[in-house]
């Protein structure tokens, strides 16, 4: 074989955008950031019969589930797709965050900003704690650690007191206003820009990361985790570090979502919930951020708008994802699965 | 913190835990199996084990049942036993291998990532549990006593009462057959081959589809006859009891090396009494964390569980 | 593509986008356009929908016979947002009961998690809240005004079932709890209230549990002659039976709160139910009106549930305010805040708080495989 090999011919989302994207000019393409951008803060008006949920307020599931689900699935896509660590309890570092915030306000009176700063600070501590120990196991041992971890989470906010107990903590205080928008309880837009915000701020410096040398050494771990570390690669530092960013995403968005729910009880950080997440982070594409936080968005959204069938929705929901995976077992859009071909005789990159 | 608790009840916590483990390790052998040929964490196994509950409730319920009878004498307990844990074990072996061909087969064939078939068990997982809800009306439903519960001897604090002593040596006699299937059986070695390396197994002429459905099978049935087992013991199923079940379970399993049977037997009795005993220590509502404490330490230790990974050194 | 073509295209595509979504985008309405509504909040689907099932029906049930007997009276339509008693789901769907301006009135949250996840959202809404069986001693601050509940929180309940176990002949009390807020706080107050030589120990089991043998052990070990229960009759089924099973500890006063006051406490643990104790600020709908516990059967095909008959005292109330000729949420709370109901059972009238300002509690046993009233506790 001396010239270049045709990848498989399957539909790909990714791959016909990929092929536009390419052909656009450097204006075009910002023009179409701003709209898509744009879209997206608009959304909360664009509520309708058709698209809308109907028996839920749209602003409200925007907020949660589907903008949590989204910036948490691609908090967790930074462990599980990017660097292939199996995590079963996400959760830990969303409820760290909403109880930092939580406690910290109602018993020292600490203001919001600070809080999801130190949610994110405590998160990622916690992920160092978790992760010093239990990145050195493989696979299956890791994912079981994790979800342990998770359930330990719960259970202490179940059994100390100042985490309120079984029956929570309540009265948490709102951000304040900003720029003249007021955060208040029974309005979730301004909590679902402040989310909007944030997942930019995330995509923005996941992007910076994985075109370096963090995001390749994430790859090649994920890959093959043996020859990376025979090539120099220091997996257990990539790997610890993918672990405390994936935990301060969280951390940092449970800060925000304590802060619009005013009241947080144990219940709600459930294992359920991890393994939630994850289903997002592989229903979407696992290691594509954009995959993720459209497959999060449709896994928040299809429970609510199924509303209407009261009983069953449950049933068709797990039908859904069963009947997904086995039809696009990669993900609605997968990994880029388009690599640099090179011509092998002139060395010249190849286009396909 | 009650440390005497350990001098005083000791042998009774242990019996308990013994017991509590050999249920474990039925619902773990299904997980250890599953994962030794497939390198996957079948999440669903905990509804497998939750329809055989209801199914062996399907049977007290046609042959008359109320619950509020008296219970029968030894040789009639034994007959309807027999029956409610063999039609348990059908059930749930059937369910399992139709589990695997709806769910995972697919995957299987198109070499898909572990993760997709990880999401497809819980969408399964789903699935079973919101039918089941719907069908039983979201109720606890109870069990008949079919055997009165006496006392036959007593060791120390332990009362070895009858239920007790059916489970053990129900389990017992099962996790021997079990072997006996593994280690003689055509299929049986063909679940060794299989779980050792699939590629070669392949090339050995070992039918995989028939292998893993296979497993899937004695998996599932384990599974049945242990639910009949727990319904002995505990007289109560909900559409959830698979879930807080099937996390120990896989937790006994992984603690013994997931993939190795013997493993999964040490695991789960460990697990069983661990349990037991954090929980009389330290009250209840700790006895996860004391657990899952537990479990990092031997992991530390041994990475890959108190007997590693292999499943063909597997033996009783 | 020419540039000119591909923006086009864009532009094209956008405004068939915006199409679809805005035009056919409806404007909330400003005031209500069909009948009024009463919702229930609560969980029908999910591990907890045996309660919420009973509560509903309950509900359904006051507000169907409403509307047989109501005559020229305005129609109540009954309906219900499935929490699933989860609080994360909780928020949408308060906002759309509180948006709809055909909503009156909620029965509910059936939890406490889920009813304070809604009530900030209701009481910006000023929605008249009666919720039947949320607990927790936060709810009245966090609801304001708007709150009130039928169950009697734990600062009746708990002092009761405490004098109720301290009263036992040479009480040794071994309290274990369900983790849940219900259970949690019944028991930390019983703890409080009970005289500290009385009790022996304590332990703190998961909802959901099945395997009780270690508290067994535990309550083996401390001697107790008495066991208190705080949660609700799944896990007080399986505790009293195997605590009977255990030669050592059968014989046990087995004493519970109206969490385990239901029929199905009995089916479940069948002989072991004997000799119960159980609280309640209620009389169960058996005794109180056997005409109505026959429809409750002949419509639903079961009987009814614990927490049914505060449902459907709650919807009453409810009912009765809109029969006195009330239809806006203001008129209701106002109505509902001033007035007292009799009910079935039980006679509900709610303090400043929205606690429920009579403070009977009764006493019951199971006798003879049946729930038997024994008396009021003073």
């Amino acid at each position: 074989m001396s010239t270049a090999k045709t990848v498989k011919v399957r539909f790909n989302l990714r791959d016909k955008f990929g092929d536009w994207w390419e052909g656009t000019t450097r204006n075009q393409r910002v023009i179409f950031r701003i709209a898509l951008i744009g879209f997206f803060f608009i959304l909360p008006f664009l509520d309708n019969p058709v698209f809308g949920t109907n028996e839920s307020d749209f602003s409200s599931v925007l907020f949660y589930p589907m903008g949590m689900f989204a910036i948490m699935a691609i908090g967790l896509n930074i462990i599980v797709g990017k660097s292939g660590i199996l995590d079963l309890g996400y959760v830990a570092f969303f409820a760290i965050g909403a109880y930092t915030h939580a406690i910290l306000n109602l018993n020292f009176g600490f203001p919001f900003w600070i809080n999801v700063f130190l949610g994110m600070g405590f998160a990622m501590l916690a992920g160092l704690m978790l992760g010093l120990p239990a990145l050195r196991l493989r696979g299956d041992y890791l994912a079981i650690i994790t979800l342990g971890f998770g359930e330990i989470v719960r259970i202490l906010a179940i059994n100390l007191n100042f985490t309120g107990g079984a029956a929570g903590l309540a009265g948490i205080a709102a951000p304040p206003t900003l720029f003249g928008i007021e955060f208040v309880v029974d309005n979730p837009k301004p909590f679902y820009w402040l989310l909007l915000t944030m997942m930019l701020l995330v995509i923005w410096a996941y992007l910076r990361l994985v075109a370096r040398r963090p995001g390749r050494a994430w790859e090649a771990i994920r890959e093959d985790e043996d020859v990376a570390e025979f090539m120099g690669v220091a997996t257990m530092k990539y790997k610890l570090w993918g672990f405390i960013l994936g935990g301060a995403v969280g951390g940092a968005v449970g800060a925000v979502y304590s802060a619009q729910v005013t009241s947080i009880v144990p219940e709600q950080f459930t294992l359920q919930l991890s393994i939630m997440i994850l289903a997002c982070v592989v229903f979407g594409g696992m290691g594509n951020i954009w995959g993720v936080a459209l497959g999060a968005a449709l896994l928040g959204y299809f429970p609510e708008k199924l509303r209407f069938l009261s009983e069953t929705r449950i049933v068709f929901f797990g039908i859904l994802m069963v009947v997904m995976m086995n039809i696009r077992p990669n993900g609605i859009i997968p990994r880029k699965k388009r690599e640099k071909v090179y011509d092998k005789n002139t060395g010249k990159e190849v286009s396909r | 913190m009650d440390f005497s608790i350990l001098w005083t009840e000791f042998a009774s916590l242990l019996l308990d835990g013994i017991v509590v483990g050999a249920i474990y390790a039925l619902v773990a052998l299904g997980y250890t199996l599953v994962y030794g040929v497939l390198r996957l964490i079948n999440f669903a196994h905990s509804e497998i084990f939750m329809i055989g509950t209801f199914a062996s409730l399907g049977v007290t319920m046609m042959l008359g049942f109320t619950g509020f009878e008296e219970p029968l004498g030894i040789l009639a307990f034994l007959g309807v036993f027999l029956l409610v844990a063999t039609v348990a074990g059908v059930a749930s072996g059937s369910a399992a291998m139709l589990l695997e061909v709806v769910a995972y087969r697919r995957l299987r064939r198109n070499n898909a990532n572990r993760l997709a078939s990880l999401i497809s068990a819980i969408g399964a997982s789903l699935f079973l549990v919101e039918i089941f809800r719907i069908i039983t009306d979201s109720k606890d439903w109870d069990f008949p006593r079919l055997l009165e519960k006496n006392s036959l001897f007593e060791i120390s604090t332990a009362y070895f009462t009858v239920d007790k002593i059916v489970v053990l040596f129900g389990a017992f006699g099962l996790m021997f057959f079990l072997d006996r299937i593994i280690q003689t059986t055509k299929l049986g070695r063909g679940i060794r081959a299989v779980s050792q390396d699939e590629k070669t197994a392949i090339l050995m002429g070992v039918d995989v589809d028939r292998v893993i459905a296979f497993t899937f099978l004695i998996g599932g049935v384990l599974a049945g006859v242990g639910s009949a087992f727990y319904m002995l013991f505990y007289e109560a199923t909900k559409f959830n009891v698979g879930f807080l079940l099937g996390i120990s379970a896989f937790t006994a399993a992984v603690l013994g090396g997931i993939g190795n049977i013997r493993g999964a037997l040490a695991g789960s009795f460990a697990l069983g009494i661990i349990q037991q005993f954090s929980s009389a220590v330290l009250g209840y509502n700790w006895r996860d964390v004391v657990t899952f404490l537990i479990l990092v330490l031997v992991l530390l230790f041994k990475p890959t569980g108190l007997f590693g990974e292999a499943l063909q050194r597997a033996r009783v | 593509m020419s540039l000119v073509k591909r923006t086009i295209g864009v532009a094209a595509s956008v405004a068939v986008a915006f199409a679809t979504f805005v035009a056919p985008a409806q404007a909330a309405p400003a005031n209500c356009d069909g009948d009024m509504k009463l919702i229930f909040q609560g969980g029908l689907t999910g591990s907890a929908a045996q309660t919420g099932i009973g509560e509903y029906n309950g509900f359904k049930l006051a507000v169907l016979q409403y509307n047989e007997k109501r005559g020229s009276g305005p129609k109540v339509e009954p309906g219900f947002i499935d929490t699933q008693a989860d609080p994360a789901q909780t928020p949408p769907l308060a906002l759309a009961t509180v948006n709809d301006a055909c909503v009156i009135g909620v029965v509910g949250g059936m939890y406490s998690g889920e009813t304070r996840a809604a009530l900030p959202i209701y009481l910006s809404g000023g929605l008249p809240v009666i919720s039947p069986s949320a607990t927790n001693a936060t709810l009245p601050t966090v609801g304001g005004d708007v709150f009130h509940r039928v169950v009697a929180n734990d600062d009746v309940q708990g002092p009761a079932l405490a004098k109720l176990a301290g009263n036992q002949p040479n009480a040794k009390v071994f309290i274990v709890d369900d983790q849940s807020t219900y259970g949690k706080d019944l028991a930390k107050i019983v703890k409080a209230k009970l005289a500290k030589t009385k009790q022996v120990g304590s332990d703190s089991v998961a909802t959901g549990t099945t395997n009780f043998t270690s508290v067994v052990a535990k309550v083996k070990k401390s001697g107790a002659n008495t066991v208190f229960f705080g949660g609700y009759y799944p896990e007080a089924s399986k505790f009293v039976k195997q605590l009977r099973d255990n030669a050592a500890t059968k014989n046990v006063k087995f004493i519970a709160g109206d969490g385990v006051l239901d029929n199905e406490y009995i089916k479940l643990a069948k002989k072991n139910a004997e000799g119960t104790s159980m609280t309640a600020p209620y009389i169960p709908m058996e005794r109180a009106d056997k005409k109505l516990t026959a429809i409750y059967k002949k419509e639903f095909g079961v009987a009814p549930a614990v927490y049914t008959l505060e449902a459907y005292n709650a919807a009453g109330f409810f009912l009765a305010a809109v029969k006195a000729g009330n239809d806006t949420r203001a008129e209701i709370l106002t109505y509902i805040n001033k007035n007292s109901y009799k009910g079935v059972g039980q006679t509900l009238k709610f303090d400043a708080k929205g606690e429920p300002a009579t403070k009977v509690m009764n006493e019951f046993i199971v006798k003879n495989g049946k729930i038997e009233y024994v008396g009021a506790i003073k």
